[in-house]
Parts: C-alpha cells; structure tokens; sequence
C-alpha cells in the first residue's frame, strides 16, 4: 500500500505546476514580443505610401508619344533614360 | 529649378527645341517594367504625365516602387483605363521593345543614365553645357 502524501508534498506540487505555467505564459509573451518587433521593422503592416503628383506640363506645350515640344523646333535633344 | 524644367521653359515652351526620351532599363527588372508600363500609358495618350510621376515617386535602385502594384496604382491615380492597363502591361507586349531600345542604346556608348545628345552630339548634363549645346543648335553657323 502506498504511503499517503503529506500536506507538505502536495503543496509542493501545486507550486511547481504554478511555476511551470507561469514559464508558459512568459515564454508567449516573449515570443509575442519578438513577433511584434519584427513586424514593426520590416513593415509588417504594409500601408501604401501617398502618391505624389507632380504639376501638369502648360497645355501649350506639345506633346506627342515620346516627344515634348513642337516637331518643327530646330534642336533636338534625345535623353536616354532610366526611371529607376 | 533642377535642368528639365529650365530647359523647358526656356526651350521646348518657345518652340526652339524638342525633347526625345528614350527608354532604357540599366537598372534590373523593375527598371524595365516601369518603361513597359511608361509605353502602356503612352498608348493611352498619357506618356508625359505618366513619365512624370514615375520621376516623382522613384525610389531608386532596388526598392519596390515601381511594382507591378505601385504602377496600377499611379494608372489609377493618373484617371488612365485601368484594365486597358493592366492588360497591357500583363501582356508584355513592350518588353522586347524596351530591351531592344537598351541593347542599341549601349551600341551607341550610353551606359548610364541621363544621357543627353543634342542634335547628335552627347553633351554633358549640366544646365549651362546643355544651354551652350541648344544655343550651338540655333546659331546659323550650326
């Protein structure tokens, strides 16, 4: 037959379960922390950012595909460009 | 006020000049794409205003800002047909175009950019060597 436990070792299991979730819950609160924190850093909540709209060109101005001004100015210049 | 906008209105306004761009992709994929979707706009008419935002809201090298998202985004702010758009640029009907335009873009020795030429002649980018090569332009001698 066995030994029937004392108070003593019964209170003693009852701390050691309340140690064991108190662990729990700090360990998800860390983890919980970090997620939060990684999120901030990388932009976890990706919000658009506003579009800027440049002024609009004088309606006098020609404009037409790829060329601005009129066709039958003199000068010519070509500009090779990259939008990046 | 930066050399565009000088030489627009001191030049292109008055009828003395005009201005060519041509699209290249130097700079990776999205590079390309945003010249693709300059060439979408384009076929609604809106290349200039297209081009001009695209300047405003770059992000430079590596960033995401030009996006397939972003530039639906700036069709949809600029009032273009979005589907007509977003056909365009899923079609990829531009794409050996701009490619092409670079490859003869590095036969001609641009291999950054802006390069400028005016009236065939590469000219540096500051304001006053592109005023000088304007003025150069419209004297009779020329």
């Amino acid at each position: 037959m066995a030994p029937k436990p004392t108070r003593g070792r019964r209170r003693g299991r009852a701390y050691s379960r309340w140690w064991v979730y108190a662990a729990g819950a700090g360990v998800g609160a860390a983890v919980l922390a970090i997620f939060v924190i990684v999120s901030g850093l990388t932009g976890g909540d990706t919000e658009d950012p506003p579009i800027v709209m440049p002024d609009a060109r004088p309606a006098s101005l020609a404009q037409e595909g790829h060329v601005l001004g009129s066709s039958s100015a003199p000068v010519t210049i070509i500009e090779y460009a990259d939008f990046q | 006020m930066g050399v565009l906008p000088t030489i627009e209105e001191e030049f292109l306004l008055t009828g003395k000049a005009k201005l060519e761009i041509r699209l290249v992709a130097f700079l990776g994929e999205l590079s390309g794409l945003a010249a693709q979707a300059a060439e979408c706009a384009n076929e609604q008419g809106r290349f200039w205003r297209f081009h001009d935002i695209l300047y405003a809201n770059q992000g430079g090298r590596g960033s995401d800002a030009f996006s397939r998202e972003h530039l639906q985004r700036f069709a949809e702010a600029l009032g273009l047909d979005a589907a007509a758009f977003t056909s365009c640029l899923g079609s990829g009907r531009y794409a050996s175009i701009v490619l092409d335009d670079t490859n003869a873009a590095q036969q001609r020795g641009v291999d950054s950019t802006p390069t400028v030429f005016v009236n065939g002649r590469e000219v540096a980018g500051s304001l006053e060597e592109m005023r000088a090569a304007i003025q150069a332009g419209l004297s009779p001698e020329s």
